[in-house]
């Protein structure tokens, strides 16, 4: 991990949220380079979705978020989402948010509403995330709200990488996924770093994050207590008590 | 009642059931895309059928000056809102000189074209497409003004807007178009007789145009990509969002479809009704109990409550004609508890 500011696709700068009087995340920094993935842990309520959610533009409209989000070194905190996917920023958010009564083919091709440029075409951004998910193109057809659990979440992620984003952020990915699908998700994961993109994952399931992560936060009650490469953390005597379990 | 009559008041109620089919589509389209229950919606047909009855008595339409007043309130809110923004960001130059041409120059453009061409011989289609032209901008900025301020509210915040703004349209449209009504020149004078029933040749334009833009809305909605961003609003807003189809663009869309259908509908009843700047309200109260039967949600079932509506309008008109609009809008009673029992709570917002 360089300090070099010229590497991070993507900082914060004291970025904190408040709903209403609550203090959701205070003054957080985090930095992710291209081709990293970049994991946040933490307990349930200390911050997580409302630092990705801030990051995208996308809290709900009584939460207010401070400081800067720095895209490509440029500050986007002011932009509308709409602005923030264009640029490169994509959010895969923790309940899906599907559109269920669509065909899985029109929700991934609705991934790309921002992206009709010359030179690029629907086909071929779709055949990408076939090969990604070879499952959603048998499944094409079908409405994204009769999938299990495992493939909506492979259609949400095949919807947020349609926009061709440079920052992929996934919220909970493996939440109430049984654990076979969650491994296929993992591996998908890790294997965006060869195409480039920058993940910032947030997991209850610390272990299986910090295993294809390259480095770590630990995010308690809005703060961030610890940080450090990954396998460091996994180390770490106070984060296997805390999340990784005693059996580690 | 024999046999003729009872055909001659059902081809009556699916005409005007057709008509109501339209109006109650544009509704769930703008409650399902916006939350907003679009009250408005009749000003667009009495409107539309004023001013394609002024285009064909050679009158000036005066919705023009509507147009362009309101667009003159859009061009300044935008600035406004500029304004209030420049804390964060440079004015948007761009934006601003848009909203210029659509809001100033386009209006005026219109003007021009009203005053300078002769409108009175012109085929029908041309004078309803210019109708188009006034009406479809006017919708759109009328979201701009009352509704994209606050798209985030409840719906039942969005619903006393709506009344507002009905109301403050009500009061510009008795104010431009003056009390009376008037009537349009009929589609055509073809009528056959089938059997005992004759067939007017209105009702089968009626019919067939309202097919016809159900069919497009269809083609609209499943096969385009923008059809599918309304779509997808609907079904998930955050969804929507998170793959950047706009609040505003979708709301914006939704306002201006619905101002056409509004207007069509207004055009196709215009010349077998005197239709007056007030008239469209109860019109489109009738399209809103049908979009009721469909929980707001359904095109299909708002099509079938249409047609239903229509032709309990029609036989209740033969039977007991005093308490007609009564009978048609107590079919909300019943409507609403059947749906009440059958949807049970909690999955709308």
């Amino acid at each position: 991990m360089s300090a070099d500011n010229a590497n991070a696709v993507l900082e914060t700068r004291n970025l904190s949220v408040r709903y209403g009087k609550v203090e959701a995340l205070r003054a957080t920094n985090l930095r992710l380079c291209a081709g990293q993935i970049v994991t946040v842990i933490g307990p349930n309520g200390a911050g997580k979705s409302s630092l990705l959610n801030a990051i995208m533009g996308a809290l709900p409209t009584n939460g207010q978020a401070e400081g800067e989000v720095l895209y490509q070194g440029h500050d986007v905190s002011h932009h509308a989402i709409e602005l923030r996917l264009g640029k490169g920023l994509a959010l895969v958010p923790e309940k899906r948010e599907l559109f269920t009564s669509m065909s899985v083919e029109d929700n991934l091709v609705l991934g790309a509403y921002r992206r009709r440029k010359a030179g690029w075409s629907y086909r071929d951004g779709l055949e990408r995330i076939y090969a990604i998910f070879p499952r959603l193109k048998e499944r094409r057809h079908q409405l994204a709200g009769t999938m299990s659990g495992g493939e909506r979440q492979m259609v949400a992620i095949g919807r947020a990488l349609m926009s061709d984003p440079k920052v992929l952020m996934l919220d909970e990915p493996s939440l109430g996924l049984a654990p076979r699908v969650m491994a296929e998700v993992f591996h998908v994961i890790s294997h965006l770093r060869d195409s480039g993109v920058a993940t910032l994952l947030i997991e209850q399931n610390s272990r299986a994050a910090l295993q294809v992560s390259d480095y770590g936060y630990v995010l308690e009650v809005g703060d961030v207590t610890l940080e450090g490469p990954a396998a460091d953390l996994a180390k770490n005597p106070k984060v296997i008590e805390a999340y990784l379990g005693a059996k580690h | 009642m024999d046999f003729g009559i009872f055909a001659v008041l059902a081809q009556d109620g699916i005409t005007n059931g057709a008509v109501y089919a339209l109006l109650a589509m544009a509704l769930v389209l703008v409650f399902s895309v916006t939350r907003i229950i679009f009250l408005p919606q009749g000003e667009f047909i009495g409107f539309g059928a004023l001013t394609v009855a002024a285009l064909q008595s050679g009158q000036f339409p005066r919705l023009v000056w509507m147009l362009m007043a309101v667009g003159v309130l859009t061009f300044l809110v935008e600035i406004g809102s500029a304004l209030r923004q420049r804390r964060y960001k440079p004015l948007p130059r761009r934006h601003l000189m848009w909203s210029g041409i659509e809001n100033l120059a386009y209006p005026t453009l219109v003007w021009v074209l009203a005053r300078g061409l002769e409108w009175q011989g012109m085929p029908m289609v041309v004078q309803i497409l210019f109708t188009l032209g006034i009406t479809v901008p006017l919708g759109i900025m009328l979201y701009r003004v009352a509704f994209q301020p606050m798209a985030e509210a409840s719906v039942l915040v969005l619903l006393i807007v709506a009344v507002g703004v009905h109301f403050a349209m009500l009061g510009m449209g008795l104010f431009i178009f003056g009390p009376e009504g008037s009537t349009t020149q009929a589609f055509t004078d073809w009528s056959a007789e089938i059997g005992a029933l004759l067939v007017s040749g209105q009702s089968v334009v009626v019919l067939g145009v309202s097919a016809c833009l159900i069919a497009l809305l269809y083609l609209f909605f499943d096969r385009s990509l923008y059809g599918k961003a309304l779509r997808a609003t609907a079904v998930n807003r955050k969804g929507a969002q998170l793959v950047g189809i706009g609040t505003t663009q979708a709301g914006r869309m939704a306002f201006g479809l619905a101002a056409a259908l509004g207007t069509l509908a207004g055009t196709l009843i215009a010349p077998l009704n005197t239709v007056g700047y007030d008239t469209g309200f109860v019109v489109a109260l009738k399209g809103f109990v049908a979009a009721i039967v469909g929980g707001l949600a359904s095109y299909p079932l708002a099509a079938a409550g249409a047609v239903l509506v229509g032709l309990l309008e029609s036989y209740s008109s033969f039977w007991a004609s005093a308490y007609k609009e009564v009978i048609v809008f107590t079919l909300i009673i019943p409507v609403l508890a059947w749906r009440s029992l059958v949807s049970g709570h909690g999955d709308e917002e």
